[in-house]
């Protein structure tokens, strides 16, 4: 009895997180807790959600700075591309990986509204980014409709 | 009678003082310079016999640009400014500065004291980089093997760190194909302009020469014992003098052939910042965004 009550809390728990996404084609869910989901495709190219709870005049515009300054000024990635999501909503940036001149993809979508920011990430080598990215947009995508719209 | 004595004495004192005085002043600036210029036009004609080995190395030169921060461009602009006079031919390659020991046209006595003849610099170029990079292993590999398709050499490793010697010409094209492999913590670039010292070693070995051929012709000269040991003591410390300056003029040859570069290659630390000259950023959670974090699975 109070195996399953545990269990049942437990189940509870995990249900009430903030990350409960299906996962895109050719990724399976290899980690998730309440705030954080991991998903990996067969060619170790590896997706991630994180969500973390907004603040008072936590814009986009307010995170995706704060991003890009962490992302290209303090880990050294070259920013290939930066291009709003839906308007306000969010933004994504294209970032390549600055080791001996391979061209490493390392995609990063925020998504703000007023309570939630979530940060939803791909990283994969060249020759198979093409075919993640899609999956990543789906994600990035379903994310807006059912958490941030 | 007495006080004209005392007093042509004094006048011929005086006299004698100024002279001696005028002799032993230092050269006046305009002077120096002009007694220099005169060093190198001799140089210029009489290197070949003093030491044909010694030609200046052709300064580093940038076959192309692209790419770069500010801090990277002037100091590369101010090269190929340096360099722009010298003839190139069509593939980029700048050819070597002409033989100082065959110059184009024949040294003249420098009538100017302001005009100097046209001589190649001889610069010693050395470069210290720190480079925070993702695969520390694989960059030093790929900087071992640029180096080798170079033409340089190994001077020394430890760990991650290495000192290299690279062709001076192909200096900076090493040095930006290094800054590519990663993010650049620490880039120190120096110059030293060696031109007036070899100058001055290459015309010293010269003069020795001379001399050392002329206490020959005095040897055979001489008559007694006592004579023939003064002249073969001084033969013996001008032919040291000579050897002394030639393995001089020899390292400072190799040092403006090969430019010398230190390079250190840091392994990006997760969430650390990779300028410490920035802030940090004010949220914690951003910092863990990061490749190697995703990869990581630490989540």
């Amino acid at each position: 009895m109070k195996h399953i009550i545990i269990s049942l809390f437990l189940l509870g728990f995990a249900a009430c997180g903030h990350v409960n996404f299906e996962p895109p084609e050719g990724f399976i869910e290899l980690r998730k807790s309440d705030t954080v989901l991991r998903l990996v495709a067969s060619d170790a190219s590896a997706l991630r959600v994180t969500y973390r709870e907004n603040k008072k005049n936590g814009t986009t515009q307010f995170w995706a700075e704060i991003f890009k300054r962490e992302l290209t000024e303090f880990k050294g990635y070259k920013l290939v591309k930066e291009e709003p999501f839906r308007e306000k909503a969010g933004v994504i940036f294209e970032l390549l990986a600055p080791f001996n001149n391979s061209e490493f993809h390392y995609t990063v979508a925020v998504l703000t509204n007023e309570d939630d920011v979530y940060v939803i990430e791909l990283g994969a080598e060249k020759a198979v980014y093409d075919k993640h990215r899609k999956a990543f947009l789906d994600l990035v995508t379903t994310i807006y409709k059912d958490e941030i719209k | 009678m007495k006080h004209s004595f005392w007093a042509i004495a004094l006048l011929l004192l005086s006299l004698g003082c100024a002279a001696r005085k005028e002799m032993s002043a230092p050269m006046s600036a305009p002077g120096r310079e002009y007694e220099r210029n005169r060093h190198y036009s001799r140089m210029t004609t009489e290197s070949a016999a003093a030491s044909d080995d010694y030609r200046p190395a052709p300064a580093p030169v940038m076959v192309s640009t692209g790419g770069g921060n500010a801090e990277k461009k002037s100091t590369y602009d101010e090269e190929v400014s340096a360099d722009k006079d010298r003839p190139s031919d069509s593939s980029g390659q700048v050819s070597p500065p002409a033989d100082p020991a065959k110059p184009e046209t024949p040294a003249q006595p420098n009538p100017s004291p302001t005009v100097r003849p046209s001589i190649a610099r001889m610069i010693i170029y050395a470069a210290r980089l720190v480079v925070n990079v993702l695969e520390p292993d694989k960059s030093m590999e790929a900087a071992l093997a640029l180096m080798t398709k170079m033409g340089g050499f190994l001077a020394q490793r430890n760990n991650l760190y290495i000192e290299i010697r690279v062709p001076s010409a192909l200096f900076f094209d090493y040095v930006r194909e290094v800054e590519k492999m990663g993010v650049v913590v620490q880039r120190t670039i120096s110059s030293e302009d060696i031109t007036e010292q070899f100058a001055d070693l290459t015309l010293r070995l010269g003069n020795l020469k001379v001399m050392r051929t002329r206490l020959i012709a005095l040897l055979e000269l001489a008559r007694t014992v006592e004579e023939r040991l003064a002249i073969e003591r001084e033969l013996s410390r001008v032919n040291g003098e000579i050897d002394a300056i030639s393995g001089r003029l020899r390292m400072l040859q190799n040092l403006v052939d090969f430019a010398t570069i230190q390079l250190q290659f840091v392994p990006r630390q997760e969430g650390g910042p990779v300028l410490p000259e920035k802030l940090a950023t004010p949220v914690w959670w951003v910092k863990s965004f990061d490749v190697s974090n995703l990869f990581g699975g630490q989540h």
